[in-house]
């Protein structure tokens, strides 16, 4: 027991259990005499901060703290000591919270609670406060056991979280209706104009880009490579005639950089409706393979490879005749940002290679 | 602008027979200033983030247009420099006037904000090369 007593909290214990041996070591000692010398050298050793208060006394002043919660709250032990442990509390401490505490109290109930606190200098921190009480042989109630802990690091973490996802639900929203618009102008105009073919033929395009960039964005603001399979999905599908049993997606996460994610998405789109005129997309059997994967460029640059092969469709004729004005315009799109694109008119099937710098 | 524009644009343009640095990391956006330019008859040299950048100034440009932003971290500055220890005009081309505007205007050129239609940018091209030479 006093060999426990003496160690620092282990490595895989939860703050649960730290709590209940703590309070279980306060139970069994009392706070004079022999043991309690071991008692406060046991718990300056630890640093979780360990308070205890007598409910027997008016307002059930604290009767020990120990080092770590001097250190976590920069009070002396003098200004401590016989004082009722609000005087923590402040401004912006939650009262639903004190109220929990209250009753836990009252009805001799384990709590935990988290409530903004104040130090000493006045600058809050946000505690995980865990209080029980500690019984007497003849369980009468001898003291209530309170451990803080500052957990000022997650709270700003979830904050920050919470903001980033809001963020983006608002990046996202703005994005949709930037599209739509672009989209009812490019439709308006077109009409006005007597060009609504050419206009279909954008706005097919930039519902592509809206949904590639749509996809990034659920996965994009963490850093680090991420999974393309949603962005390919979402691009692709709208075309298959049976949807995603028409299409097999293989590879894994890759790094993409925002302004990659257009390329892509515009590449992806001229394949497919290439596919819905005259390829695979075009019987319901018809297949696509979709797979890719990282390679290293010429100058040691990251770049990614893809590769689609469709089967199942009619027999491709003349190639050349097929290069409309979309693959011109994936072409020379590629070919800007440093990247290639191969065409083969299989018996079974186009298969294209494409190759570009993960990062334009 | 439709092409009739651009190719009676063209022959008086004061852009043609010049060479301009073009620097631009969205692809897209540069095809289309690239196309407009060569109509006008100008000479792109382009490069797509601060490294080909830097490294096309091996080439003597007139003029140039910089997308202040190139990828995640990296802003057009140091070609900014470059170009201005040589005497070389630009114009900036941002689309985040907001939080690049500290960047911009310690650069002090001019600035297009993006989107904007090519003819701007070719009339900001031509503007910046009369107030140099
Ligand atoms: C042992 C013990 C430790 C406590 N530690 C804290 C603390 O760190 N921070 C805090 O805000 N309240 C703490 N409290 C709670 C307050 O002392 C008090 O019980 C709470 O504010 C509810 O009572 P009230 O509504 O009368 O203020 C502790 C209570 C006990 C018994």
């Amino acid at each position: 027991m006093k060999d426990q007593a003496h160690r620092s909290p282990a490595q895989g214990e939860t703050r649960a259990q730290q709590f209940e041996n703590a309070r279980s070591q306060a139970g069994q000692v009392s706070l004079s005499g022999e043991s309690g010398v071991l008692f406060e050298q046991a718990m300056a050793q630890t640093r979780m901060a360990i308070t205890l208060a007598d409910p027997n006394r008016e307002d059930a002043p604290l009767v020990f703290v120990n080092r770590a919660f001097r250190e976590l709250t920069g009070y002396s032990e003098e200004e401590i000591i016989g004082r009722n442990c609000r005087f923590l509390q402040g401004p912006g401490t939650d009262p639903a919270q004190v109220r929990k505490l209250r009753e836990a109290i009252a009805s001799e109930e384990v709590v935990i609670v988290e409530l903004l606190n104040y130090r000493k200098d006045g600058t809050p921190f946000w505690n995980a406060l865990h209080l029980g009480p500690i019984y007497n042989d003849d369980g009468s109630l001898r003291y209530i056991f309170g451990s803080q802990w500052d957990v000022t690091d997650v709270h700003a973490a979830r904050a920050d979280e919470k903001h980033a996802r809001m963020m983006e639900r608002e990046i996202s929203h703005r994005m949709k209706n930037m599209f739509a618009v672009i989209s009812s102008i490019v439709t308006m105009t077109g009409k006005l104009d007597g060009a609504e073919g050419l206009a279909e033929k954008i706005n097919a395009r930039i519902r592509s880009l809206g949904r590639a960039h749509e996809a990034m964005l659920e996965v994009s603001f963490t850093e680090g490579p991420t999974d393309p399979r949603k962005l390919f999905r979402d691009l692709l599908h709208p075309y298959a005639p049976m949807g995603a049993g028409s299409v097999t997606l293989v590879g894994g996460k890759v790094p993409l950089d925002s302004n990659v994610v257009s390329v892509l998405a515009l590449s992806l789109h001229e394949l497919a409706i290439n596919a819905v005129k005259h390829g695979a997309f075009s019987v319901p059997d018809g297949h696509v393979r979709l797979d890719w994967s990282l390679e290293e460029g010429p100058d040691g640059e990251a770049r990614l490879g893809l590769g689609w092969t469709e089967t199942g469709g009619p027999a491709p004729g003349n190639g050349a005749a097929r290069k409309g004005i979309g693959m011109t315009i994936i072409s020379r799109m590629l070919a800007l940002g440093e990247g290639d694109i191969q065409y083969d008119w299989r018996p079974e099937g186009l298969h294209v290679e494409i190759h570009f710098p993960t990062s334009l | 602008m439709n092409m009739m524009d651009r190719q009676t644009d063209s022959a008086a343009s004061p852009l043609s027979g010049k060479t301009v640095l073009v620097v631009e990391d969205e692809v897209l956006i540069a095809m289309d200033i690239n196309e407009c330019l060569e109509e006008a008859g100008a000479h792109v040299v382009y490069g797509r983030n601060l490294r080909q950048g830097m490294q096309r100034l091996e080439h003597e440009v007139d003029v140039a247009l910089l997308d202040v932003s190139l990828g995640h971290t990296e802003t057009c500055l140091p070609i900014a420099q470059a170009l201005r220890e040589r005497g070389v005009p630009f114009v900036l081309h941002s689309g985040d006037l907001q939080r690049l505007g500290e960047t911009i205007s310690n650069i002090g050129a001019p600035v297009l904000e993006k989107p904007c239609d090519t003819s701007e940018i070719l009339q900001a091209l031509q503007g910046a090369m009369q107030r140099v030479g």
